[in-house]
């Protein structure tokens, strides 16, 4: 298999903080791939060096083999859900998709493809400024998937959203798995990603703790997960030694 | 890039903001040409020379303000609603981001441009003709006026855009762009009369026929009978400008981290 997704001794510091500490791991094409730690583990800062949007200290984080910006038509090979994106409030949905379409090479028929696909058709006309949460995380799925990319990033896709909207992305996330999309969702959520994913990568305090097959756990994801991130048992525990526990592959 | 400039100019005209900054625009001028044209004429220009035409016919400088707000609300609006990032996300080139939204902008500041010097070409002439007057002022400086006009908004907008792009916070931009144009061009234009033909509010207006340093707001402002720059000159000192804050931006905030 090929990976698609390559991020290489990736370093960010702000400061004196260091947001991700040499962060290292591979996507491969067609996987299914949950991107977990606790709030603040530096998950949002890797995917967004990752797009192009936050520039490493040092390291390396490449799309296909390039960096994001090297990437011609982006927008068709990558589609991203980050959080903290908006869209101008006074904007239709429509205005908005029609847009996003335009700077991003996109026909205009697909902008009501993609309406369909979240099922905001009936509220196209609307504007962004009076959507609920929910309705806002479907615009931005569909602005995701206006190029059709065979890459899907999604940062967190359903905080803040309640139990309907949450089955909703999990079920979304499914079906385009299904079609052999590459999907890399981030959460700090286990039980949301549990049934989704086929592989794990396991962050905290900026560096990469594991990744590995679902399959190849040994224990439930939960167990795995606090086991490597120490849970509330070791919270000033030294990360930089490697753990091997757990029959996780680094 | 051709494609760039067309979604800029989609943000634009699906943008209240655009049409509310135009109604702005041509009501403040209709306005000023009003008040210009009757209780503020000059004995020293009296409407019925072509000196007091020419003046009740080229009152655009307030719309050239609003072009340079218009061009300053496209670039930090994309900060302050968190759109940039997906602006970024489809055009990873930034400076090309840049370079489309001020062409955009300045084809929009061009539209506010010539329909206020429209206006206050429409109603500067029906005040002189309504007064019994004949009108003086040729048509060929008139369309130039016009044309001026546009141009001087046109560079403006883009100067507006790039200095959106510089400093990123709208409050700070908007504050910025009405209180250098109203105050500090005012005061460095009457301290030192050298720099008055340099400053680019002033500079715009003069592209649009209006007299050097008339344009100007504030108490005890002066207005001398300095000539401004040669029009082409203006409009590359313009243009000049504009690209050297967009380099700016593009080698230092545009560089910076999207959040």
């Amino acid at each position: 298999m090929t990976a698609c997704i390559e991020v290489s001794n990736l370093t960010k510091r702000f400061g004196d903080v260091v947001a991700v500490d040499g962060a290292s791991f591979a996507v491969e094409q067609g996987s299914v791939v949950g991107f977990l730690g606790p709030n603040g583990a530096g998950k949002s800062t890797t995917l967004r060096i990752l797009l192009g949007l936050t520039r490493a200290t040092s390291g390396t984080a490449t799309v296909n083999g390039v960096g994001y910006d090297q990437v011609a038509r982006p927008r068709h090979v990558v589609g991203a859900v980050l959080e903290a994106v908006g869209a101008y409030p006074g904007r239709s949905a429509r205005n908005h998709l029609r847009i996003e379409a335009l700077a991003a090479d996109v026909e205009p028929a697909r902008v009501d493809e993609v309406l369909d696909l979240v099922g905001l058709r009936g509220a196209a006309g609307r504007r962004v400024g009076g959507f609920s949460l929910g309705m806002r995380q479907r615009l931005n799925l569909a602005t995701a998937l206006l190029g059709d990319p065979q890459i899907l990033v999604l940062d967190e896709p359903t905080n803040g959203l309640d139990p309907e909207g949450m089955r909703w992305i999990r079920r979304l996330v499914r079906d385009l798995a299904a079609e052999g999309r590459t999907v890399l969702i981030s959460s700090h959520i286990l039980a949301e990603v549990s049934n989704t994913v086929d592989q794990v990568i396991v962050m905290d305090r900026g560096r990469v703790l594991a990744q590995s097959a679902l399959a190849d756990l040994d224990g439930s994801l939960e167990e795995v997960f606090l086991r490597l991130t120490g849970g509330d048992e070791d919270p000033g525990r030294d990360l930089s030694v490697p753990r091997s526990q757990g029959g996780i592959s680094r | 890039m051709t494609r760039l400039i067309h979604t800029e100019l989609l943000k634009l005209r699906t943008t209240r903001v655009t049409y509310a900054l135009l109604a702005t625009a041509l009501s403040v001028t209709a306005l000023f040409t009003a008040l210009s044209a009757t209780v503020g004429q000059s004995t020293a220009r009296p409407i019925a020379g072509i000196a007091g035409q020419a003046a009740v016919t080229t009152t655009s400088g307030f719309a050239m303000i609003i072009a340079a707000l218009l061009g300053a609300l496209a670039a930090t609006g994309e900060f302050r609603h968190s759109s940039a990032t997906l602006t970024f996300l489809a055009i990873p080139d930034r400076p090309q981001v840049l370079a489309a939204k001020a062409a955009a902008g300045a084809a929009v500041g061009a539209g506010f441009g010539l329909l206020a010097a429209l206006t206050t070409t429409a109603i500067g002439l029906g005040v002189i003709v309504g007064k019994g007057d004949h009108v003086r002022i040729g048509a060929g400086a008139l369309v130039g006026h016009v044309a001026g006009a546009a141009l001087g908004a046109a560079l403006l907008a883009a100067i507006g855009v790039a200095i959106g792009m510089l400093v990123r916070s709208q409050l700070a931009t908007v504050i910025g762009v009405f209180v250098w144009c109203l105050v500090v061009e005012s005061i460095l234009g009457d301290l030192v009369h050298a720099v008055r033909p340099y400053l680019p509010y002033t500079a715009a207006t003069t592209l649009g026929g209006t007299r050097l340093g008339s344009a100007a707001f504030g108490p005890g402002y002066e207005i001398g009978t300095q000539p401004a720059l040669p029009f082409i000159a203006t409009a590359a000192l313009l243009l000049a400008g504009a690209v050297a804050v967009a380099f700016l931006a593009a080698r230092t905030t545009l560089r910076r981290d999207v959040t």
